[in-house]
């Protein structure tokens, strides 16, 4: 009789086999799949549904003509609760290489004599009002004077929805003409925590076309929030947060400025690949005399403040206002692929420079002069106008002057006085006054 | 010749049989119309229709055009609820044997909706996807879509354990069309608790409609009267729904259980009366769903997460409800549920149709292309047939 061999280790079943390969394929996905992330600007709304050929259809209706007549209501209800005040676009000019463009925004009236509006970034208020007017340049709010002529539109008390479903709303833009009004679809609103406005706004879903700084308001007049542009999506900051943010600006103060001395730029997907960091703000300089001297540097990435995600230098800014002066701000900071946290007190009013100091960096180019490669902010070179990449081809009387003598220049000149540089700034030259204070 | 187990959705089919029997049958047999039911899987309806749909709409050739669409909502409505009503006339909780079955079949469906709704909400996290809907009931609407399976048509000379997957098949999607209520209105952007409510109205609207239908169509004084009432009953489901922005699924659901708890036969007459235009709404559902397509980069980015995870849980959940209930779901269950057959697209083009976004359209578009991907994958994986 032949030995049998003893029997083996019964092998598991297909079910089994197919079960197990698929846990494992499916972690594998999860994993791969979640270190990627979906590129910025690419969720794109579908073309025309079937919902919005019918939508397109009732608006050949009598229907519109009543939004119409109640758009004109409005206009005359509100018509001297909201201004348009005028604004020269500064940072568009600047991008564009163009004379600044003037503008108008839409400004609500808070008080029978001042108005409240949001300015688009980099723009300057205009006419005779700007000079006297309060600016909160973290939330870009600013409350300026204007002629009294009717009471102030009662905005405080009368909470917008928390989210709005499905609903037209009217909003108010700047216009030359005056304030214009016109219906705007919202598909819908969700609410979202935003750090920036410390508090609640509505995430607008679909495309809905409505510039930053326009008021919305109900189809029965209420104030709904102010139009935002939050990471280029658009939003609405309601009544509440609105409130709170200009409740200093209300008051007639101005926030106080507050600096961490460092600057900062928000994370792009190549920035985030070599920080190996999916969110956050990235340092770029920090100031010597600073908070942040000696706690962060070069290449760090913020992460949170105070336990808030911060992905925008303003998110960052209105966090370290909201602190008390006696607590640090607690930051979470990712360094080489540790996360750690740095506590700093932020400072009001601008860092302090060292005195004797010019505060730039500077190399000396082969060819003769000095580049400039840091400017550091709130310095005398930050207010002179420098900027990294300037070539420095005089300082005072020397010719090519080397780094040393521009520092041994701006050290020998008296307190309060100021040594002239000329500058190649992209092959034009230009002179600036480096003053000393 | 194939006698087909009445339970199926749909009951038998004289064309099918007739194709069946047909010497000629070869690749025919490939498109006989139980297969518009997702009940056949050697070549589910989906992979004929939908790519159908597509080569007729407004993206190819533009004969079922925008305008087309817009006037076929109605229709589609109709087929929801068509759809629900097959769901819920399959639910007999008389026996015990059906109560286990009902049981390991919302284990199972539960379980694929947990897997691809956890999967989905890890995946939008680590994305950072900015979606124009609540991301939860986004990824809930997409696990709802993953639930859905067919098992396939049994025959008198299919195994037990074919016959236990079918019946699990039938009843796994009565817990989803449940939770699709409330993930409907949660995504057209009602509160939680205002959902849930919204899916109690459409429950009672449901029963309400059945109802009245059944006051009618048990006093008709012949088969053409009831047949007319029948239709008209489903056609007032479907409308009412649509009219109201509620699910017709649910409210189909609501009335199939309706008539099957309802005394003397009324299952049985709907069954009859309905399957003589089940399959063209079922054509019908799939051809729209096809046409209405978008091809969006979220769409894409959803395709493959939506495959491997509605697999994950299927495998999952299917050998779960064999332990807890190992009576009722034979040991390789999941195996026989991975074809999605046409109630998961149906859901996904539902939702598009109550909340349209670009965010639905991408659930329809990622359902729909993942459906597809399943029915093959459920051919390759379904168990050997083995005849008891």
């Amino acid at each position: 009789m032949e030995p049998t061999s003893p029997p083996g280790p019964a092998r598991p079943g297909r079910e089994t086999r197919l079960l197990a390969l698929t846990v494992v394929v499916s972690a594998l996905v999860l994993l791969a799949l979640s270190r990627f992330r979906f590129p910025e600007g690419s969720p794109r709304v579908a073309p025309t549904p079937p919902a919005a050929l019918a939508l397109e259809q009732l608006a050949a209706r009598a229907t519109y003509d009543e939004l119409a007549a109640i758009v004109a209501q409005l206009q005359a209800q509100l018509a001297r609760s909201v201004v348009a005040l005028p604004v020269e676009d500064g940072a568009a000019a600047a991008a564009q290489q163009m004379p600044a463009r003037p503008g108008f925004v839409p400004g609500l009236r808070v008080a029978a004599d001042r108005a409240l509006a949001l300015l688009p970034r980099g723009a300057r208020l205009q006419g005779p009002a700007a000079a006297a007017a309060v600016i909160d340049t973290v939330h870009r709010l600013a409350v300026l004077p204007v002629a009294a002529d009717a009471e102030a539109l009662r905005w405080g008390g009368e909470a917008g929805d928390p989210a709005l479903g499905p609903r037209y709303v009217i909003a108010v833009e700047g216009g030359r003409a005056g304030a214009a009004f016109r219906p705007v679809f919202l598909p819908r609103a969700d609410a979202a925590h935003d750090p920036h406005w410390g508090g609640e706004v509505l995430v607008l879903g679909g495309a809905v076309q409505v510039q930053p700084g326009a008021l919305l308001f109900t189809l029965r007049g209420r104030f709904l929030g102010l139009a935002i542009a939050d990471h280029g999506y658009p939003a609405i900051v309601p009544t509440e947060t609105l409130m709170r943010a200009s409740a200093a600006l209300l008051a007639g103060q101005a926030p106080a400025p507050v600096d961490l001395g460092i600057e900062v730029q928000p994370l792009d997907d190549a920035l985030a690949r070599a920080a190996n960091v999916r969110r956050g703000l990235l340092v770029t300089a920090v100031h010597p005399n600073g908070p942040a001297a000696g706690r962060l540097q070069f290449s760090d990435v913020i992460q949170a403040s105070d336990g808030q995600p911060v992905d925008s230098e303003e998110a960052l800014l209105a966090a370290a206002r909201r602190a008390r002066p006696d607590q640090p701000l607690r930051l979470t900071v990712a360094r080489r692929g540790d996360t750690r946290e740095v506590a700093l007190l932020p400072v009001r009013g601008p860092v302090p420079s060292t005195p004797g100091e010019p505060g730039l960096e500077l190399r000396a180019l082969a060819s003769g002069g000095a580049e400039v490669v840091r400017v550091f902010p709130s310095s005398p070179a930050a207010r002179a106008g420098l900027r990294p990449g300037d070539v420095v081809v005089h300082a005072g009387d020397q010719r090519t002057a080397t780094p040393s003598q521009i520092r041994r220049a701006f050290a020998e000149a008296p307190a309060g006085g100021a040594i002239l540089l000329a500058i190649d700034r992209g092959g034009t030259w230009i002179a600036l006054a480096l003053v000393k204070e | 010749m194939r006698r087909y187990d009445s339970s199926e959705v749909g009951g038998p089919d004289i064309l099918d049989v007739e194709v069946a029997a047909s010497p000629r049958a070869g690749a025919l047999a490939r498109l006989r119309t139980r297969a518009a039911l997702g009940l056949e899987p050697a070549l589910a309806p989906a992979v004929v229709f939908v790519p159908l749909g597509v080569l007729l709409g407004p993206l190819v050739l533009g004969i079922v055009s925008e305008e087309v669409l817009a006037h076929l909502d109605t229709v589609v409505s109709i087929a929801l609820a068509a759809l629900g009503v097959f769901v819920g006339v399959a639910v007999d909780l008389r026996d015990r044997t059906s109560r286990r079955t009902l049981v390991a079949a919302s284990v199972e469906a539960l379980v694929t909706i947990a897997v691809v709704l956890g999967a989905a909400l890890i995946l939008f996290a680590a994305w950072g996807l900015r979606l124009d809907a609540n991301p939860w009931s986004v990824a809930l609407i997409l696990g709802i879509s993953a639930s859905a399976s067919s098992a396939g048509a049994v025959d008198d000379g299919a195994a037990g354990a074919d016959r236990a997957a079918a019946a699990i098949a039938n009843l796994d999607d009565v817990l989803p069309l449940l939770l699709g209520g409330v993930a409907l209105a949660w995504g057209a952007g009602q509160p939680p608790l205002w959902a849930v409510v919204s899916a109690v109205h459409t429950v009672l609207l449901g029963a309400g409609v059945a109802a009245a239908g059944w006051l009618l169509f048990e006093r008709a004084h012949g088969a053409a009267e009831r047949a007319v009432f029948v239709v008209g009953t489903v056609v007032l489901l479907g409308g009412v729904a649509a009219y109201l922005a509620l699910s017709p699924m649910l409210a189909g659901l609501a009335a199939g259980v309706f008539w099957t708890s309802a005394p003397g036969r009324a299952e049985k007459v709907i069954r009859d009366d309905l399957g003589k235009i089940q399959h063209a709404l079922v054509v019908l559902l799939l051809v729209t769903a096809g046409a209405s397509l978008v091809w969006t980069p979220i769409a894409l980015w959803l395709f493959a997460p939506f495959v491997v995870f509605r697999l994950a849980g299927k495998l999952i959940g299917g050998s779960l409800a064999a332990w807890l209930v190992p009576h009722v779901a034979p040991a390789d269950l999941g195996s026989h549920l991975i074809a999605p057959g046409v109630l998961g697209l149906a859901f996904a083009l539902n939702f598009q149709q109550v909340a349209p976004s670009a965010t639905a359209a991408a659930v329809l578009a990622a359902a729909t292309a993942g459906s597809l991907a399943c029915e093959v994958l459920g051919v390759w994986a379904r168990p050997r047939p083995a005849r008891g």
